[in-house]
């Protein structure tokens, strides 16, 4: 059994009928499921709204989801209470998006570390200071650094102490929510350059959220693609970016800009925006951008289906599209 | 960019802007910068933030202005005229006709309180003198050529009732109306997602007018691969190398831009680098406040040596291709 089991996970918002809300409901995620081991990175990829960010947090119970459920080793987290959740807490971290507004601008770096320690009463006072010594070195910052406050660092050096903080109390599963999206390019090769340096000496499981597939095309071992909320692509990294089956992500792939100057310039191309995820397509919520959607499409959503080992594909006509 | 020929429409030469911060500190943002670009051309402006390359295009347009900002030195000549001599009530008339801008965030950029069609009429009435119902039915004209559907419903609506996507298209479509000779694009697809990028990449390749010429400001050398002829890459407010894209591309002289192009990984890249093993530029960008003596990547290079304390020239490796290397001045 994987270390996490995430299983038919969906999350739904709003409903309640507030007074500015129409009462309509955002399907965010849709029975999306997904295994994790330690070690492991995991790559979730998709355009602005398709649920990848929102998979993360709620798989982390950051927010509460509305049916599945995600079991790390027996327990499942989404049934999980008080004592057990915090404990549970420790053992998934997050790094977020924006290093200038996920660190407590009044707190020193080193008690931005040290926080998680204190709250989970990890050791003596004078043990965590010499944790908190040791995560400042080993993410390329030095203990000289632990009484500076969050403003006194670039953005590079405020994504590595948001990975100290979050390595502090020891995780099996790192979750990183674009975690080098806000950096400029020569920082993110740093900073994942220490993620990976740091996977291979802890051993952690790595979900990676990202809208860059050729990051995740680098740092993952295998890849899910996300589609308003719902899984409509999964195979390992090479496979999936070498031999695309699913239409969006054909479509995905060939939408970014390549340093290839001899790569071929008839790409696919989408018309129109993501719908919005209030009122979703009937049937395959692709339909109304694929480019080789048939009737059957708009009446019949297609379950995600295995296509070969460790591939699946939520599409009627992947194998027709792939051969054509 | 060598001489200036027939066919060249912009000529920057030697621009120095600077900045006056609190307690009397003033920051070099653009140093002596030189560049040119071609009637027909699309010149992409590579560079990580705090470059200059967003100062580049606010000098361009002359709204890097007093009491803060200043062109202290250099020229930039549109089509034979100097638009730094230029006095405000001039540079008004050229905006939108002569220069069009395309900013990053195309929500903040626009009206919030003013229709689509209103926005881009108001270009039209203000320089060609169009009536209402002119410049209404040129504005129809011109989202039909930027493919927005609808069209006729999208003059009357607000900008926050469309999509980012759609909002860069009235953004285009404001810089466009008046058919400027040089258009400038500010990182035009930051704020969009990837399929909606492609999407704009393509409508600014078709839309231009032949005779036009394009800036693309980017962080990203595989827009500038899809998009630009040549290229210049900027560091710390200097143009730190120059040419085409393709001999840029295949063959960086510049150690950073070597660095910059190594340290991303490349969707088209079958060659992925193992885990932990992209290659880095060491450090960070340095503070303008704060700059080293001589070349401002010198810090960072790992092929720096006693020479680079003074600041290189710009070493001439070919038509229009330079780099400012002293390591380049021993090779040519």
């Amino acid at each position: 059994m994987s270390k996490l089991s995430v299983s038919n996970l969906s999350v739904e918002f709003g409903g309640r009928g507030g007074l500015f809300s129409e009462g309509r409901v955002v399907k965010a995620v849709q029975d999306v499921s997904f295994d994790l081991d330690p070690g492991r990175t995991l790559g979730l990829v998709g355009e602005s709204g398709c649920g990848k960010s929102t998979t993360g947090l709620a798989a982390m119970r950051l927010i509460e989801a509305k049916s599945g459920t995600v079991m790390f080793d027996d327990m499942d987290i989404l049934k999980l209470k008080g004592a057990n959740l915090r404990l549970l807490r420790s053992k998934i971290q997050i790094v977020f998006q924006d290093p200038f507004s996920s660190l407590n601008p009044r707190l020193t770096a080193a008690e931005i570390i040290s926080e998680p320690l204190d709250i989970l009463n990890v050791g003596t006072r004078a043990e965590r200071r010499v944790r908190v010594d040791e995560l400042l070195t080993q993410v390329g910052l030095s203990p000289e650094h632990g009484g500076l406050f969050p403003h006194q660092f670039s953005g590079g050096q405020r994504q590595r102490l948001g990975i100290a903080r979050a390595l502090a109390p020891d995780p099996d599963i790192l979750v990183c929510d674009e975690a080098v999206s806000a950096l400029d390019v020569a920082i993110q090769a740093q900073v994942l350059n220490l993620l990976a340096r740091l996977q291979k000496a802890r051993g952690f499981g790595m979900l990676f959220i990202s809208h860059d597939l050729s990051v995740v095309r680098h740092v993952s071992d295998e890849v899910i693609v996300m589609y308003l909320g719902r899984i409509v692509e999964r195979a390992p990294a090479q496979n999936l970016f070498d031999a695309p089956l699913h239409p969006y992500t054909l479509a995905l792939i060939s939408a970014i800009p390549s340093r290839d100057l001899d790569r071929p310039s008839s790409r696919m191309r989408l018309e129109g925006d993501v719908p919005s995820p209030v009122n979703l397509p009937s049937g395959c919520a692709f339909h109304t951008r694929c480019p080789f959607a048939k009737d059957h499409c708009k009446q019949e959503r297609p379950e995600l289906r295995d296509v070969s080992a460790g591939r699946q594909v939520a599409c009627h006509y992947a194998e027709e599209i792939r051969d054509a | 960019m060598g001489m200036a020929s027939e066919n060249t429409l912009l000529e920057i030469e030697n621009l120095t802007v600077t900045f006056d911060l609190q307690a009397g500190n003033r920051i070099t943002v653009l140093n002596d910068v030189s560049l040119s670009v071609a009637r027909g051309e699309t010149l992409g402006v590579v560079g990580e933030s705090g470059c200059g390359k967003s100062t580049l295009a606010l000098a361009i347009m002359r709204l890097v202005r007093p009491p803060t900002g200043r062109i202290a030195s250099g020229k930039i000549v549109l089509d034979g005229e100097d638009l730094v001599a230029f006095d405000e009530r001039e540079m008004r008339k050229r905006r939108g006709v002569d220069l069009g801008m395309i900013f990053q965030e195309p929500l903040t950029s626009l009206n919030p309180v003013y229709s689509v069609g209103e926005q881009i009429a108001e270009v039209l009435r203000r320089h060609r003198g169009m009536s209402r119902p002119e410049a209404r039915a040129r504005a129809l004209e011109i989202l039909t050529l930027l493919k927005i559907p609808d069209p006729a419903d999208k003059l009357d609506a607000y900008p926050h009732e469309l999509s980012g996507g759609m909002r860069q298209r009235v953004m285009i479509a404001i810089a466009l109306a008046c058919e400027p000779k040089l258009m400038i694009a500010d990182e035009p697809t930051t704020a969009l997602d990837v399929t909606v990028q492609a999407q704009i990449f393509d409508l600014l390749r078709d839309i231009r007018h032949p005779s036009s010429a394009m800036i693309l400001i980017t962080h990203d050398f595989g827009a500038v691969a899809e998009m630009a002829q040549r290229v210049v890459v900027m560091y710390a407010g200097h143009c730190i190398e120059k040419g085409t894209v393709r001999e840029v591309i295949t063959n960086p002289a510049h150690p950073y831009t070597q660095g910059l192009l190594a340290c991303v990984p490349d969707i088209a890249d079958g060659t992925t680098h193992e885990k932990g093993a992209l290659p880095e530029v060491a450090g960070t960008v340095p503070s303008l406040t704060n700059l080293p003596q001589g070349c401002p990547f010198s810090p960072r290079c790992a092929k720096a040596f006693d020479k680079c304390q003074t600041m290189p020239p710009d070493v001439l490796l070919g038509e229009g291709r330079s780099v400012k290397c002293w390591l380049a001045e021993g090779a040519v």
